[in-house]
């Protein structure tokens, strides 16, 4: 038995370095004059002795507004987040504990708004977005996360604020708490797991998007990240190590986030 | 209704506001439009264009030679990488759901999934490179080690291998259907287990009558949503192509891109946009249905 655990730690290990190593290449070409990466395959490369090219960094930062698009990415990552967690916890709120007209349809079309798959919504989208004039701005990527737009997130709340006991809704109610002081004062702090999770996969997702914001910017200086990277992609083919380095500096939130957030995230698995 | 009750249902429609205002906006407005425009010849850039031509849109897909194209990239596509990316998925759960430190290798195991973005894809790109890139370098350095001829496939550089390269490297992304295998094995507990271990079950046998049920939700869950997920990627494909490719990676989302913002044929790229959906939604309703036949989910019951 002790011998079984010892081969399945060996194998969980050997796993786990063949998922990293993607990215110890990418660390490792990001730090490379660009000749070394471009040697043939086979043929002997006569180190130069320069060491790692820490000034790859510099170069990726500066050859392309890089900094620039990491900063617009925070701004719409932000915004977009906080307006997720405030919105959806909302709308969670009104459908587990308050009575209005039409509730139970409205969450059954809550749920199967989850079923309409964003890259089959953001074309129908734009005819909206386009008349409203936020083609070039960064509405399109904030405004639908202040307005619930994730029917997943939603329940999650639904959920979270479903699990709090009647008698401390009564107790607070009982000392003539309105709904804002019930939700602000009760129920959020309850549902702080449930805050964690949506406000990390609501980050994450923002940081990472890429067809909505390539279909809405078309101004090179309020390009996010992701999209920024691709011009990395197109124009400067030919540098794969200052690519690399600004992938790894791209990637440096939603790792932050994910170290931050993984023991909500992974919550569920805790037996 | 008591004036109170009027109160209330006015004070609880302050909290739902957000989402009502979002479903009209999101979803049910750009839904309707998009029925509506789907049946003119609007070309995304002037209302000139804008001509009312009822189902022309909807009837041109049948004959448009590269919708039928993507359409069946992007089904090949999917067929092979949802069984593969499940695969992963169910092999990486099953290989930590019961170590000591689960969470450490959950998170390690999880990492490329929030990654996912621009940036890892074009990591790929690079280390699938046919020329320069570490896979080829290394399968180059394993294969002549063991006094082979090496093989340099081509990968993203060619119409045989670039789909296989896409799976392939999906393989790298499987974190979220993991999560849930976890949280289904976590779920299901050992009281089952032992008890059949102790009644002399072998450990396939138990997998079989105790894990494999038990893991069905799930399994039918991750496969509907990969197959969905990869029945409409446009980020890795859009990222990757490249004429070489002979359309390989011409998916039906990239396709649709093209005709909306290449082509300008907006109303016709809104069609094929409907379409999919109104297929994708047939085809969940299915499986879903056909599932209830082998999913049981009722744990307590079925043991």
């Amino acid at each position: 038995m002790a011998r079984r655990a010892r081969r399945l730690t060996w194998l969980r290990l050997l796993v786990g370095a063949g998922l990293l190593l993607p990215l110890v290449w990418a660390v490792w070409a990001s730090l490379q004059p660009v000749d070394r990466i471009f040697a043939p395959v086979g043929a002997h490369y006569a180190d130069t002795g320069d060491g790692l090219r820490f000034e790859n960094y510099d170069k990726a930062m500066t050859r392309l507004p890089f900094l620039r698009f990491m900063f617009n990415s925070c701004v719409i990552t932000v915004a977009a987040t906080i307006g997720s967690v405030l919105s959806c916890s909302m709308a969670g709120f009104a459908f587990a504990r308050l009575r209005w007209p039409f509730r139970r349809v409205a969450f059954v079309l809550a749920l199967l708004t989850m079923a309409v798959p964003l890259n089959l919504i953001l074309l129908p989208q734009f005819l909206i977005f386009e008349r409203l004039g936020w083609v070039n701005t960064y509405k399109p990527l904030i405004v639908p996360h202040w307005l619930a737009a994730s029917g997943f997130f939603v329940f999650l709340f639904r959920q979270a604020f479903l699990g709090v006991p009647q008698s401390l809704e009564d107790a607070a109610r009982i000392e003539g708490a309105t709904h804002w002081r019930l939700y602000w004062d009760v129920m959020l702090p309850h549902a702080r797991p449930v805050v964690a999770v949506v406000a990390a996969l609501a980050a994450v997702g923002s940081w990472n998007a890429f067809f909505a914001p390539m279909i809405y910017l078309s101004d090179f200086e309020t390009y996010p990240a992701s999209v920024g990277l691709r011009m990395f992609h197109v124009m400067e083919g030919t540098w794969p190590n200052l690519m690399m380095a600004a992938a790894i500096v791209s990637m440096g939130p939603p790792l932050v986030v994910l170290i931050v957030a993984q023991r909500w995230l992974l919550r569920r698995i805790d037996g | 209704m008591t004036p109170t009750d009027q109160a209330e249902s006015r004070g609880a429609l302050r909290f739902a506001a957000p989402w009502i205002i979002g479903f009209g906006l999101l979803y049910a407005g750009p839904l309707i439009a998009a029925g509506v425009i789907a049946c003119t010849s609007w070309d995304g850039l002037s209302n000139a264009s804008l001509r009312w031509v009822g189902l022309e849109q909807f009837l041109a897909l049948a004959d448009d030679r590269m919708f039928r194209v993507a359409l069946s990239n992007s089904v090949a596509y999917a067929c092979v990488n949802t069984p593969f990316q499940l695969a992963a998925a169910l092999g990486l759960a099953l290989l930590i759901h019961d170590a000591r430190r689960r969470r450490v290798w959950a998170t390690l195991y999880y990492a490329p999934h929030l990654l996912s973005g621009v940036a890892t894809i074009l990591i790929w790109a690079w280390l699938l490179n046919p020329q320069v890139g570490p896979v080829n370098r290394a399968l180059r350095a394993i294969m002549t080690s063991v006094g082979l001829d090496p093989i340099r496939p081509p990968w993203l550089f060619s119409a045989t291998w670039a789909r296989p390269s896409l799976i392939l490297m999906n393989l790298w992304y499987v974190g979220a259907p993991m999560l849930i295998f976890l949280a289904a094995l976590t779920r299901a507990g050992r009281g089952v287990h032992e008890a059949a271990m102790i009644d002399g079950a072998s450990r396939w046998r138990r997998f079989r009558s105790i894990t494999a049920p038990q893991l069905a939700p799930a399994i039918l869950f991750n496969a509907l949503t990969l197959f969905i997920t990869s029945m409409l990627n446009f980020e890795q494909a859009y990222l990757l192509l490249n004429w070489q490719q002979d359309n390989a990676l011409l998916f039906s989302t990239v396709y649709m891109y093209q005709t909306a913002f290449e082509r300008h044929r907006f109303a016709f790229a809104l069609a094929q946009g409907l379409a999919l959906l109104a297929m994708l939604s047939l085809a969940s309703i299915a499986a879903l249905v056909l599932g209830r036949r082998f999913v049981t989910y009722d744990f307590e019951e079925a043991a």
